[in-house]
């Protein structure tokens, strides 16, 4: 096993290295010049070409992609063309954010969508079922955006009872660190005050997010369960009485999930992607919005870094998501 | 005269599926003494699985009783609530054998794992106690390694071994009856005959009673005591193994044996096939097929008669009411 | 202008919004924290001054940063700020600024002229944005301090707009920058993220989030004082709201207090109907231009251009799309602004005149069947609306309109050359320093070509001699009328087609009173507003 992972991780380098030539193509392809924006409104053509020196923006694409690769083998990933600031440092203090929102969106799909999905598996072609399969293809097709908006009217307007945007009230003062996680921070902090306001404005964005993960888990979960409770070792386990709950939750849960955990490591990168609009929407200080500024302005530093980061966090959910695998069915565990 | 094991009484199941009401069994009856080891003896498709689904109460979905009783020392279990049947009959007092040994086992848990979940509910003691009882079971039903067993996956196991496992597991909680569903057949001739031999062995040294499902009659001599013929879901002859498999009566039973590779001189099969439960015949189903029927026979509702003494024979030849042709 | 494109509204935040009128009947108010204020309108890419200079940034640093002078009203005027006078040579080149005493940076050190010296030659080292206009006129060592409170500046050329242009510059703390100096950065790394000072308001350190958070205290110790404002706002929430529908909600249930000041025009209704807040609403000084490629062809036949100029439906636009909320603005400065001819009447939207003009154009040779493209800024959805419009009342004239959706950058590299510069393209003139220069002169002298503010590539000799002229003139009285001249040409010429003046909409809680608009800055000095609990 752990000779699987080390293999696992190597891979993982040669397709970080693809990942960053293509994307490197592609910026290129861009006709914006980032020397333009960022010499600013009133920029004087001579002011213009002295920033497209300054940054290297006037040598050979493959002299600035190796300098760019020696750079990052030196854990070196630039300044943004855009703030001016170190790339790694605005990473570091952004995604923090974006891991607590996705992360909280992922447990609230696993935690409602596996239940819901054995629910609807085991009523199958009952109003149960019905019911969770209308929702779950609406939880698919509904834009995030619309979701978003929706909830902020219900629960930061109509009810009053969560915070319309943020991360944290505007009157306070978060902890410093040192985890850079909000609501960790605040719990080592001792802030149980400041945590309950955390938690309380992670709850719509969160909720926007999970859904679209939420109906996916739902259904795969639906699908594994109804495909386990056709086989001959649950008619056994029912034959010498298996209490129900435990016979479902447990013996045929287990059995049921793989497909499902196989989809939550892709949902991992939807979700990413997901958070670029529901950061958006609800000022949330994450990647998602930093990269879509990024895009905006044409800050290829900013890009290339936020590729490689979101490539290496997939590649690590995709290495563990094999040994989720490999935990919860043991014959995959021999394979390897 | 003492409380049968098991006595089944004119059951009938139908289950309501998309063509239309399949009527599966169809008048089943027999009686288990205890101590006692029953072949219920058929073709595939003539209703065993629904008998033993009927019996544990795990029938389908979409499935109804008819009519009859199941009586289980004594009461009826059709009358039992699925959580009665958890808490005092399932995995306790019937204990059961499945038929594919690759396929009974949960895959993704230990074997110690799923052979403790029944045992934590049906029998005092602590979970070290029970382990200590599994190993001396798995002991006694010959898997080598016993200790180890029990912390190891089902894949790790060969089909036989496997097959003692499920043994060890129906015994774990000294049931009094074991309904066994063809156990032996996903397995090689060796294993097959060292099973049987053993469940033989078991059934005596424990005292209980043994519902076998099976469509081997070779297994039936070699095993059983008792022997229940069902054709197309109906219990056509009942009897003592010996002397029925001797001198079957009924026109069904006779053709079967005749067939079995061991007696038959030459293949002789029985002419037609069995009838689907969706549109059986009235009256006796074998009667398309049988070449002793007469008009009567399409009419004649189920109705076994005693033959000889421990003998029911339900055919129109048999029944000294029905007028000889 | 770039630096407020996450804040205008988007097409599906529009949709959005519909729904969120429905739904926002009953606004549930918040209880504020007493003090606080929450601004919505974001902050600047970074905190340096010297490096960025944008609508955003003006937000931040007419707060946290003084100026020699300070612009204030609308129309705006120049005022004495950390300078109480200034004195020009008559040619022009020499000027010297009297510095006010005992003007304390935010760490409580004195304010000299050492400070302004070094704040402006830092300007001209830095080289960006906030530089350009004075890199062509000022070396750095022509900037000096003869004593403490004098600065002394000597021009290479006179250069008319140069008094207009000292706003833009904010004085540092000198000491404090070179104590962060790394190498040769003048401190640009450090000051990006910190402040160094003396403004109404302090940079609360720690409370940096770039782009999301960052907050402001009262400096109690600002040279003007708070004599005039007896419940100033103690501490300022900077926020980022990036969708308007976000910062309208947030001014509904009293968690924002101040928006950005370009509301979707649909929403203005709602929010004065509330008793929680209002639109501040005020024109000013930021035109919004559809650009025509002169030098290519059909641009560049000016019956063509007057064609298209008579197709474009301006009042339609105004009174349909921006609910009245824009003054049509005929020509290329802005109504209010001097310089702008009272007298010239600009092109009206005139089907029958469009026909005339482009019959005209036919018969001199230009081909009205080849399809023109005109590229929107995708991400502002206005410039889409206009593109869509003027597309359906070309194509009544057979003229066939492309839309082609594009960023702010892209466009801006394809203006550097006018063969890669787009047929046509749509976009806002704001105030960068409020003279006549920051319009007309730099959209049509021919000297700017290459930079996206010229991209008509506009070339008339006359013109470009009446601007230089007026360029090296001082006085406004003599500056004035050449401007004005030259705007009438560049009118004659349909150069392009010039849409409105904006009126800038920002929603204000009610618990902020004296709000004060001026066009730079768009009326986010905050050390004016009071605040009610």
């Amino acid at each position: 096993m752990p000779g699987f992972i080390l293999r696992r991780a190597l891979l993982v380098l040669p397709s970080l290295f693809g990942l960053l030539v293509v994307c490197f193509l592609l910026i290129r392809l861009i006709p914006a010049d980032p020397a333009v924006a960022l010499a600013g409104d009133n920029a004087t053509p001579a002011q213009i070409e002295a920033i497209r020196r300054s940054y290297g923006l006037d040598q050979p694409l493959p002299v600035q992609f190796g300098r760019y690769l020696m750079d990052v083998a030196r854990l070196d990933f630039g300044t943004s063309q855009f703030s001016g600031r170190a790339v790694a440092e605005d990473l570091a203090q952004r995604l923090p954010a974006t891991l607590e929102l996705t992360v909280a969106a992922l447990l609230l799909g696993v935690g409602l969508g596996i239940p819901l999905g054995v629910l609807a598996a085991v009523h199958h072609n009952r109003w149960p079922d019905f019911l969770l399969r209308v929702v779950s293809v609406a939880g698919i097709a509904v834009a995030a955006f619309w979701l978003a908006i929706m909830l902020q009217m219900l629960f930061a307007m109509r009810l009053g009872w969560l915070p319309l945007r943020g991360q944290i009230s505007a009157g306070v003062t978060p902890p410093a660190g040192p985890t850079g996680f909000l609501t960790l921070d605040c719990l080592l902090a001792g802030r149980l005050d400041l945590l309950a306001d955390a938690l309380r404005h992670l709850v719509l964005p969160a909720v926007t997010l999970s859904l679209g993960g939420l109906a996916t888990i739902t259904r795969f979960t639906r699908a594994g369960v109804l495909d386990t409770l056709q086989k001959d070792f649950v008619t056994y386990e029912r034959a010498v009485g298996y209490p129900r709950g435990r016979l479902i939750w447990l013996y045929v849960l287990r059995n049921s999930v793989v497909a499902t955990v196989t989809q939550i490591g892709l949902l991992f990168g939807g979700l990413m992607a997901g958070a670029v609009v529901v950061e958006s929407i609800y000022d949330w200080p994450g990647i998602g919005s930093y990269t879509v500024q990024a895009i905006l302005t044409a800050d290829s530093k900013v890009m290339l870094a936020v590729t490689l980061l979101i490539g290496l966090i997939y590649a690590v959910v995709n290495i563990l998501t094999d040994l989720v695998h490999a935990l919860i069915d043991p014959r995959l565990r021999e394979t390897r | 005269m003492p409380v049968p094991t098991l006595a089944v009484e004119d059951l009938r199941v139908a289950i309501r599926g998309d063509e239309g009401v399949a009527r599966i069994l169809d008048h089943i009856a027999f009686r288990l003494e205890p101590g006692r080891i029953l072949g219920v003896v058929g073709e595939s498709g003539c209703g065993k699985s629904t008998l033993i689904r009927a019996i544990l109460g795990i029938l389908p979905q979409g499935a109804a009783i008819g009519s009859g009783r199941i009586l289980f020392e004594g009461e009826d279990l059709l009358a039992f609530s699925q959580a009665e049947l958890n808490r005092s009959v399932r995995g306790s007092r019937i204990s059961f054998i499945p038929q594919d040994p690759y396929l009974a086992l949960n895959p993704v848990f230990t074997v110690g794992a799923q052979m403790l979940e029944v045992m934590r509910r049906h029998r005092p003691g602590a979970p070290r106690e029970h382990r200590a009882h599994l190993v001396r079971l798995l002991r006694r039903v010959q898997l080598p390694d016993a200790e180890a067993a029990l912390d190891r996956y089902p894949h790790q196991f060969s089909g036989g071994q496997r097959q003692r496992l499920l043994i060890a597991a129906a015994l774990a909680c000294a049931p009094r009856l074991i309904v066994a569903d063809e156990p032996t057949t996903a397995l090689d001739v060796t294993t097959q005959q060292q099973i049987l031999l053993l469940l033989r062995e078991l059934v005596e040294e424990m005292g209980l009673a043994m519902l076998f499902v099976t469509h081997d009659l070779g297994v039936v001599a070699e095993l059983c005591d008792e022997v229940c013929v069902i054709y197309a879901g109906q219990s056509v002859e009942t009897g003592p193994a010996r002397a029925l498999l001797d001198a079957p009566l009924h026109p069904y039973a006779r053709a079967l044996l005749a067939c079995h590779p061991d007696r038959a001189e030459g293949f002789l099969g029985i002419p037609g096939a069995v009838p689907s439960p969706l549109r059986a015949p009235p009256g006796c189903r074998f009667a398309p097929r049988c070449a002793q029927a007469r008009e009567a026979c399409a009419s004649r509702a189920p109705h076994p008669r005693r033959a000889a003494p421990g003998r029911m024979v339900d055919c129109i030849l048999h029944d000294p009411a029905a007028v000889p042709a | 202008m770039k630096g407020m494109t996450s804040m205008e509204i988007t097409r599906r935040g529009g949709a959005a919004m519909a729904l969120a009128t429905l739904m926002a009947a009953a606004p549930r108010a918040r209880a504020a924290t007493p003090g606080l204020m929450v601004r919505s309108d974001g902050q600047p890419q970074n905190l340096d001054p010297h490096q960025v200079f944008d609508v955003p940034m003006m937000g931040y640093a007419l707060n946290t940063y003084d100026g020699l002078l300070r612009y204030q009203g609308s129309p705006p005027t120049l005022e004495p700020w950390l300078a109480v006078d200034h004195t020009a040579s008559e040619d022009g080149l020499d000027w010297a600024f009297r510095l006010r005493p005992g003007v304390a940076f935010h760490d409580g050190s004195p304010l000299t002229a050492s400070d302004v010296v070094y704040s402006f030659r830092r300007v001209l080292a830095l080289g960006k944005a906030p530089a350009s206009a004075f890199l062509p006129i000022l070396k750095p060592e022509n900037v000096t301090a003869p004593d403490p409170l004098t600065v002394r500046f000597r021009l290479d050329r006179p250069y008319g707009p140069f008094r207009a242009a000292i706003p833009i510059v904010a004085i540092v703390n000198e000491r404090m920058v070179r104590a962060n100096e790394r190498g040769n950065d003048w401190g640009a790394a450090w000051l990006a993220a910190n402040e160094a000072g003396s403004g109404a308001y302090a940079f609360v350190p720690g409370s940096l989030t770039p782009n999301e958070r960052l907050d402001l205290q009262r400096h109690e110790g600002h040279f003007l004082g708070w004599a005039d404002n007896p419940s100033p706002v103690a501490r300022i929430a900077m926020r980022t709201a990036r969708e308007t529908s976000t910062g309208v909600l947030g001014l509904m249930n009293g968690s924002i207090d101040f928006t950005d000041s370009y509301l979707p025009t649909d929403q203005v209704e709602q929010i004065q109907s509330s008793r929680i807040a209002r639109v501040e609403r005020h024109s000013s000084l930021r035109t919004f231009v559809i650009r025509m490629n002169n030098a290519r062809a059909p641009f560049d036949n000016v019956n063509f251009r007057k064609a298209m100029a008579h197709a474009f439906n301006y009042d339609g636009f105004i009174r349909e799309i921006l609910k009245g909320y824009a003054d049509r603005n005929p020509g290329p400065m802005p109504n209010p602004l001097w310089g702008a001819p009272k007298d010239a009447a600009g092109y009206a939207y005139d089907l029958g005149k469009a026909r005339d003009f482009l019959r005209a154009a036919q018969a001199e040779g230009v081909n009205l069947r080849q399809p023109i493209r005109i590229h929107i800024q995708s991400q502002l959805e206005q410039t889409n609306q206009a593109a869509q419009l003027f597309q359906s009342d070309l194509q009544s004239l057979g003229v066939n309109l492309r839309i082609v959706s594009d960023t702010w950058a892209n466009i801006v590299t394809a203006t550097g050359s006018a063969e890669t510069a787009p047929d046509m393209w749509i976009h806002w003139v704001s105030t960068y320093f409020v003279d006549p220069e920051n319009w007309v002169g730099q959209m049509y002298d021919s000297r700017f070509h290459g930079t996206w503010k010229a991209s008509s590539y506009y070339r008339n000799a006359e013109v470009d001699a009446l601007l230089a002229r007026a360029r090296g003139l001082v006085r406004q009285e003599d500056r004035a009328p050449l401007y004005e001249e030259a705007t009438r040409r560049v009118m004659a010429d349909c150069a392009d087609i010039w849409v409105y003046n904006t009126v800038e909409l920002r929603g204000v809680s009610n618990r902020l009173a004296n709000y004060r608009f001026c066009p730079v800055g768009s009326g986010a000095e905050m050390r004016w507003l009071r605040l009610k609990g």
